[in-house]
């Protein structure tokens, strides 16, 4: 299989083409002639080629996103972000604060596991939440001891597509493009996100600290 | 007028008009003026009954319906396809154009009218048989697959839609201007008949079934149906209508290299993602369809939580576990949320996010406060901006409304 249908395969399958996750594909998709042939070939079907901030990563997206079709599309998108992926933020906070060098995971970020897991073992009040992150919902898993469970947790990711890992025993994880657009959906998302508020829970506001 | 007596009607208005019937065919494509027809009242049925077109000012012309009559009648077999079979049809068409030029060259008249003719019965016969196809293609789209009502009907429907769509695509793709251009030498009258009566109905039918095409596609997705035979339908119609023109024939290697005939270009369901364009016109739509989201699942499970009464606070309580005591373990995870933003967003109010995330669980004071302390202590690097008051004016004590994070604008 070629380059033009190899990428046109990732695409179509939802992946996120980064330089990381996918050297040679990104770097086809970069030349203009070959975004406009990827455009071409998905014109019909209403999609096109888009990239989050900053052109970190290329993935396929809606020509009309009023369309019903699209609207649907985007709306479980969104939601699950918000709903299945809840307990990532939950993880990713996690490691930003036992570990001020990794932050908030982006795009390119390369860790390893031994990286995670030192400042992890190092805090109880770390482990725990590891613990409770991993006894339900998205990270579920039934093994025992912080070093399996953060693998657990990692490789949940990989299948998501929100890392990468380029072999089986490789232990160096890369942040792949699907981690920007999903900070920047979840950002969207909790600003746009309207609650009705009554009056009542208007007067709760004043608070005394 | 019952369907017996019409039929009579119509055997004697055939017999009454044979005649000026038989010079209509010879003249296909031409207006023809008959200033004394042998029976007035038989071209006036055959008029009404769209056997011919026109008028006794403008003249009149063989319907295609007129022409398939004879093309029966001049032939033994009766069974056909709507369009004949473009491989024959072509055959046909190249000894007609040879045996015409011959008759030219030889000078014979009665055999430069009799192959003209054959020239002129063949092309209507495609064109009307092109024009018809595209017409039942897209009336059995508008019809007859919506209307089916459940999904193995669909499925047949549409397999035989696509059979439909293989057929014409073929006849599309093997009658081109090239062809007809090389059929028709210098010859003007013949470049002129293959242009006005052929090669306009190929482009109409061509948009027709660019048209058509994307709809059943759609359809496709969502049986998971692709055969083989439709995926090379599809990769025609997407080369069409990129500007593939109809000027020559692409090969097999140039449409196997091509973007259209890829499978993987087929089947794009929902994998496509949001896009990133949070501003203008797309913005809008965007943030309506957050709004058009279903409530959140822990919003759902969890009843306001509003009547607890509590009583706010000193300043020394430890925050985590007050929290944790009125919102439950899953304040947590609230929390991280409200970080994870702090940490990735430019700026943020505690007290929005605590609108839309925490209300149900807990009162304000008591997120903001474990909120407050879990940024302050944990995340030195965030900027946190309060928002105060003083609680009388003569007093010192301060009351914190809201902070927000990073950089407020």
């Amino acid at each position: 299989m070629n380059m033009k249908h190899q990428t046109l395969d990732l695409l179509r399958s939802g992946v996120f083409i980064c330089a990381n996750s996918h050297p040679d594909a990104f770097c086809f998709l970069v030349d203009e002639v070959n975004q406009q042939w990827i455009n071409q070939a998905f014109e019909p079907f209403r999609r096109r080629l888009a990239h989050t901030e900053g052109g970190g990563s290329y993935y396929l997206t809606f020509m009309d996103v009023n369309a019903p079709e699209a609207r649907e599309s985007i709306r479980k998108n969104f939601e699950d972000y918000r709903d299945e992926l809840d307990p990532m933020v939950s993880f990713l906070t996690l490691l930003a604060q036992s570990n001020e060098k990794i932050g908030v995971l982006t795009t390119g970020q390369q860790f390893s596991l031994s990286t995670l897991l030192g400042p992890i073992e190092q805090a109880p009040i770390h482990v725990e939440r590891l613990d409770r992150l991993v006894s339900r919902g998205l990270f579920k898993t039934s093994r025992t001891g912080t070093a399996d469970r953060l693998q657990s947790v990692l490789g949940t990711m990989v299948k998501l597509g929100f890392l990468h890992k380029p072999g089986r025993d490789n232990l160096v994880y890369t942040v792949t493009g699907k981690m920007d657009h999903f900070h920047q959906c979840m950002r969207f998302i909790m600003d746009n996100e309207q609650v009705p508020i009554d009056e009542s829970e208007e007067e709760q506001q004043e608070m005394s600290l | 007028m019952n369907l017996l007596e019409g039929f009579v009607t119509l055997g004697k208005a055939l017999q009454n008009s044979g005649v000026d019937l038989v010079t209509l065919i010879d003249n296909l494509g031409e207006d023809i003026h008959i200033p004394e027809p042998a029976h007035n009242n038989a071209l006036q049925f055959m008029t009404a009954h769209d056997f011919i077109y026109g008028n006794e000012q403008d003249g009149y012309t063989a319907s295609p319906l007129l022409v398939s009559i004879a093309t029966n009648l001049t032939r033994d077999e009766s069974r056909r396809l709507n369009a004949p079979d473009v491989q024959l049809w072509l055959e046909d068409l190249t000894r007609a154009v040879s045996q015409l030029r011959q008759a030219e060259t030889e000078g014979h008249q009665l055999d430069i009218k009799k192959y003209g003719q054959q020239v002129r019965i063949l092309v209507t016969q495609m064109s009307n048989g092109l024009n018809e196809e595209a017409r039942e293609l897209r009336y059995n789209l508008d019809t007859n697959f919506g209307q089916a009502s459940s999904l193995k009907q669909k499925i047949i429907e549409n397999k035989y839609l696509i059979n439909k769509l293989t057929v014409l695509v073929e006849k599309l793709v093997a009658v081109n201007r090239d062809t007809l251009h090389k059929l028709a030498g210098d010859d003007l009258k013949l470049r002129t008949l293959f242009l006005n009566k052929l090669l306009n109905t190929v482009d109409r039918c061509r948009l027709i079934m660019a048209d058509a095409i994307p709809q059943l596609e759609r359809s496709l997705w969502s049986f998971r149906k692709q055969s083989e035979q439709a995926k090379r339908v599809f990769a025609l119609e997407r080369y069409f209508r990129t500007g593939g023109s109809l000027e020559y024939e692409p090969c097999h290697t140039e449409l196997t290299e091509s973007a259209f005939n890829h499978e993987t270009s087929l089947g794009v369901t929902d994998t496509a993602h949001a896009p990133l364009d949070f501003d203008g016109r797309v913005g809008e739509i965007l943030a309506s369809i957050v709004t058009d989201m279903k409530a959140r699942r822990d919003a759902e499970d969890q009843p306001p939580q509003k009547q607890k009464s509590i009583q706010v606070t000193l300043i020394n309580e430890d925050p985590t576990q007050e929290a944790r005591d009125i919102g439950g373990s899953e304040i947590d995870e609230i929390v991280d949320q409200f970080v994870y933003l702090a940490l990735t967003s430019e700026t943020i109010s505690c007290i929005d996010f605590w609108c839309t995330r925490a209300a149900a669980l807990l009162p304000s004071e008591i997120f903001l406060h474990y909120a407050y302390n879990v940024l302050s202590s944990d995340f030195p690097e965030v900027a946190i901006t309060l928002d105060t008051a003083k609680t009388e004016p003569w007093s010192g004590n301060i009351r914190v409304y809201d902070f927000k994070t990073g950089t407020p604008q």
